[in-house]
């Protein structure tokens, strides 16, 4: 049986804009095991990038409890969260959030400006098939490539936990889909944990697990016994 | 910093050039016009400080028509006298290719002001032979060993030089006061053992003072000053004198004169860079708020990638504080190189040290820490709203801000208003910081250039108002002081001029201020004229005193006040009421007729006689009683040559100023520009032509140089008296600016401004529509 890596207990989010106060998310309870490739679904608005946002540890929740193995990180303060990003998790945005003045190769090496131990920038580039590319800015790359490097920067630092929010949500099918690839290798190949925020429900079929999320709570949790490989996937 | 965010530091601030450049280039001027006046300054302070401690420079001088060796007695038994020496001065000549004034001064001793010896040997009491000042024998190419043919009180003589010198009561230094020109070299002054006078019995007319708890030279403390003046009220009580004068150390005419220069020079080293570093703060502002704007998603992204809130932070502050640091260090070398060695220069025409050179004070090394921490600080707090927030809010658009035209909104006139006005109002409204930093920036540049050509024409004007106007006379002639009133009548009977009398003296006001100005007697005649504050010329008062503009000031007096003086020379005092103020470039101080100063019991003593006939200038070397023939010629050349400094000072003001002005409006321009390429991308596809939309953003540039400009031209007046009467405390001037200069101002700001948008607005045809509308980041 595969070890928890990730376990809600009854979080809650709430916004306080001034007199609105708006609950993004409420009683949440989820576990996420090591190695598992997790799909969230959703229609929009309905709490995924905030469960995101939650275990990526870029937002505190205001209620219940988040453990990250023995760690409860809604207890962590601003510094241990930021360590906490910087060694554990991986972040890939769906608009690649690359650093624009940066090279492929420079914004994969920013994670070395972290002081962690991270691969090799240009091996990191490779295992992405952007080796080629390293001295190209990100405004020279196509969105698929652009969306590669962001992978490579995600898993250059070797993290336990990859979190993808929309990935392939700026992309055309067959990079869609060779982005897909690479993140299901990542829970395959590298046993790493991959939570995958999207609101394309065909995503599912390549999922280990697959979480519905509605109106700010989990709706339902699927097992997905046999996983498909994302080239067999049909959008 | 990391090594990657140090190159996407530098690809920011080169992706950024325009905004960073403002900001540079209003560090770097910041920068350059303080070390340029400060290298100056701190030079000239230090050197001065140096000499006058290497040379034990008196304390005080005091004057009378002799002294003697009990009087030196007396002197020293002051408790706070720690020494005294006597000396004999007297101008006579020195026999070369021509004849040339030299100013004797005959000594026991050379413990007090000691000479400065470049070669030769030590003065020693009882020793043969001259020391020779260093300008002059340089200029007469005078060597030590040389034998020099001189004649001192009619008497000649030879001398072997001794020694090649300079002496601190020499730092500025005229042969006599009826020279207002500094002629390095022209003119020679020496020293001799006292059993060296030629003529029958030496009178000692100095006796030089130093005091024993008075350490400082330079630098004095308030409690040193006040012993200083302490010791001279004693000595004014204690020496019962013809013609007694007591001369401090801060009144020394050398020591005061560059001091004052040294003041005056460090009010502009501090007005100008102000102004730059408060533009240069708004820039800082308007452009990292921007910029972090911008770069909001990327900043998410760091935040979330794992860098800490400390490391964005630095990240972002880095920015502007290289900026402000590589431009104020730059400003400075530039500064010091150009500004500065031009400043020194010109005062290498006036005063006299053995060893000076420009040097870098505590003050700017502070100033630049000063401006590069308040670059960090602007920047921080222009930034921290946003790098503080979590990276999961950062990494969500900002919400758009709402921002209407404020109270203008809820008025009648509003609904009344044009879309262009409205668009342009709310615009501004929303950007206040941005709009503030423009009419700055433009005030500066109109109010700079508008100083700028108005000291030009002062200067140009000064020339024909002292010269054609005020004096309008073609020679000066000056006597020998106290020479008798019969004497001088007859060189004016002979050359039909007019004659003059031109004294220090002590001037006091009843509100107690009290200062050391001239104070001038007027005989009757035309060729020394008056003109009260309008410029209309008046004659002086028939029973009153009539006292400059500048002494008026410093006496806080007006008409009908009641103002004294005594003549520093014991020989004249009086008071009355001030019944004219006058305006008069130089010399500063009051002015009466021979009757008003007769009827106070004075002796008119003349020191000049004004003439517009042709005199010889032989009269000066022939005649014992002439020290000097002066052709208005000469006098020219020297107040051209005086204000030469002044002009250079002036111009470098004025391309200073047109950068500034060019590199502001570009800048906000562009920053303008960017942030509104979305919205004029939308009017376009709306259907609005090009030339509408230039419109739009030239109505508000319009608004913002016009109101800059018109700010700073009305500055300018006050801006050109604040710059030269910190330029040259003793002198005034007619302060006014011509249409010319104004209308050539408003060219300069407000259409260079026009020219500068139109370039920028013509960007409006090249704006892709489809691109600019793409996504919201």
């Amino acid at each position: 049986m595969a070890n928890e890596l990730i376990r809600f207990e009854n979080v809650g989010k709430t916004y306080i804009t001034g007199s609105v106060t708006y609950e993004a998310l409420h009683d949440v309870n989820l576990s996420i095991d090591e190695g598992e490739l997790v799909v969230i679904l959703g229609p929009s608005g309905a709490g995924k990038s905030t469960l995101l946002n939650l275990v990526g540890g870029l937002d505190g929740a205001t209620k219940g409890k988040i453990l990250f193995g023995d760690e409860d990180i809604t207890t962590f303060n601003d510094t241990r969260l930021g360590k906490f990003r910087a060694v554990d998790v991986g972040i890939i945005f769906q608009f690649y959030n690359l650093v624009p003045t940066l090279t492929a190769l420079e914004n994969v090496s920013l994670m070395r400006d972290l002081g962690l131990d991270i691969m090799d920038p240009l091996e990191a580039l490779d295992m992405v098939g952007l080796a080629a590319q390293k001295d190209k800015f990100p405004s020279q790359m196509s969105g698929g490539q652009q969306q590669r490097v962001s992978i490579a920067r995600a898993i250059a630092k070797r993290p336990r936990l990859l979190l993808c929010d929309e990935p392939t949500g700026a992309l055309d099918t067959n990079t869609g889909k060779e982005v897909l690839k690479l993140l299901r290798d990542q829970s395959s190949v590298h046993h790493r944990t991959v939570v995958m925020v999207t609101h394309n429900a065909l995503f599912q079929e390549i999922a280990d697990k697959v979480v519905t999320v509605k109106n700010g709570t989990v709706e339902n949790i699927t097992v997905n016994e046999h996983p498909k490989e994302p080239e067999e996937l049909i959008w | 910093m990391t090594r990657t965010l140090r190159k996407k530091l530098f690809r920011d601030l080169k992706s950024n050039f325009v905004q960073f450049l403002s900001i540079f280039i209003m560090c770097f001027f910041a920068m350059f016009i303080l070390q340029g006046f400060d290298a100056t300054v701190e030079g000239y302070a230090v050197a001065l400080d140096e000499y006058c401690l290497e040379t034990d420079f008196s304390d005080i001088v005091t004057t009378s028509d002799g002294f003697n060796t009990d009087d030196l007695a007396l002197i020293k038994s002051l408790p706070s006298v720690k020494t005294a020496e006597l000396r004999a001065s007297s101008v006579g000549k020195v026999r070369l290719s021509q004849e040339k004034k030299v100013e004797f001064n005959f000594i026991n001793e050379n413990n007090i002001s000691r000479m400065h010896l470049y070669e030769g040997e030590p003065f020693e009491p009882g020793m043969n032979g001259i020391w020779l000042d260093r300008d002059f024998a340089t200029a007469e190419k005078i060597g030590v060993g040389d034998i020099l043919s001189l004649t001192c009180d009619n008497v000649e003589f030879s001398e072997p030089v001794r020694g090649i010198m300079d002496n601190p009561d020499h730092i500025y230094y005229i042969v006599d006061n009826t020279f207002d020109d500094v002629e390095r070299g022209a003119y020679g002054y020496a020293f001799l053992d006292s059993g060296e006078y030629p003529g029958k019995k030496l009178v000692f007319d100095s006796v030089y003072v130093k005091l024993k708890d008075v350490k400082n030279q330079y630098h004095l403390t308030n409690e040193e000053k006040s012993l200083i003046n302490r010791t001279a009220e004693e000595l004014k009580k204690l020496l019962q004198k013809n013609n007694l004068s007591v001369t401090t150390k801060m009144k020394d005419a050398g020591y005061d004169a560059i001091v004052q220069d040294i003041k005056s020079n460090m009010t502009l080293e501090r007005v100008f860079p102000v102004l730059f570093i408060t533009i240069a703060a708004l820039g800082i502002i308007t452009t990292m708020t921007r910029i972090v704007m911008k770069q909001r998603t990327i900043i998410g992204t760091l935040k979330a990638l794992g860098f800490s809130e400390g490391t964005v932070m630095l990240h972002y502050i880095s920015y502007s504080v290289v900026v402000s640091l590589v431009g104020g260090i730059l400003g400075a070398i530039a500064g010091w190189f150009t500004l500065g060695d031009l400043l020194s220069y010109f005062f290498t025409f006036y005063y006299i040290f053995p060893e000076v050179g420009m040097r870098v004070s505590m003050r700017v090394v502070l100033v630049l820490l000063f401006l590069v921490v308040l670059s960090g600080v602007t920047n921080y707090l222009s930034c921290r709203s946003l790098l503080t927030k979590r990276a999961s809010e950062i990494l969500r658009p900002a919400p758009p801000v709402v921002t209407g035209a404020g109270f203008l909104e809820k008025t009648f006139i509003w609904k009344h208003l044009d879309f262009v006005t409205k668009w342009n109002i709310r615009d501004i409204n929303r950007n206040r910081l941005r709009t503030a930093a423009g009419i700055l920036g433009i005030t500066l540049t109109s109010s700079l250039t508008l100083t700028s050509f108005g000291a030009n024409e002062l200067l140009k004007g000064m020339e024909k108002w002292q010269f054609h106007q005020l004096s309008p006379s073609a020679y000066q002639i000056g006597f020998v002081p106290n020479t008798n009133l019969d004497t001088v009548y007859e060189y004016s009977k002979k050359y039909r001029g007019q004659m003059i009398q031109e004294k220090q003296a002590t001037l006091s006001s009843r509100n107690g201020e009290t200062i050391q100005l001239t104070a001038t007697v007027v005989d009757e005649g035309n060729l020394f004229r008056f003109q009260d504050a309008t410029g209309a010329f008046v004659k002086l008062p028939r029973h009153g005193i009539a006292v400059s503009r500048r002494a008026a000031e410093s006496l806080k007096v007006g008409i009908g006040d009641e103002v004294s003086f005594a003549n520093t020379d014991r020989k004249g005092r009086g008071s009355g009421k001030v019944e004219l103020i006058y305006i008069s470039p130089n010399p500063q101080g009051i002015a009466m007729s021979r009757s008003v100063y007769e009827r106070m019991e004075n002796e008119f003593t003349p020191s000049t006689v004004l003439t517009n006939m042709t005199v010889p200038a032989s009269l000066a070397t022939d005649k014992e009683e002439v020290v000097s023939v002066v052709s208005t010629e000469r006098s020219i050349q020297a107040m051209r040559r005086k204000s030469s400094g002044t002009s250079e000072e002036v111009l470098y003001t004025m391309v200073i100023a047109i950068i500034v002005g060019i590199v502001v409006m570009y800048n906000l321009g562009v920053l303008s520009f960017v942030e509104k390429t979305r919205e004029i991308a939308t009017l376009k596809v709306l259907g609005f032509k090009t030339s509408g939309i230039r419109w739009i953003l030239q109505q508000q540039n319009i608004f913002v140089t016009g109101l800059g400009t018109a700010i700073g031209l009305s500055l300018g007046l006050k801006m050109l008296m604040m710059l030269m009467s910190s330029l040259s405390v003793d002198d005034d001037y007619i302060y006014r600016i011509s249409p010319m200069s104004y209308l050539l101002a408003f060219f300069l700001s407000f259409v260079l401004s026009l020219i500068v948008n139109s370039v920028l607005s013509s960007k409006v045809k090249d704006i892709n529509m489809v691109e600019a509308l793409k996504g919201v980041e």
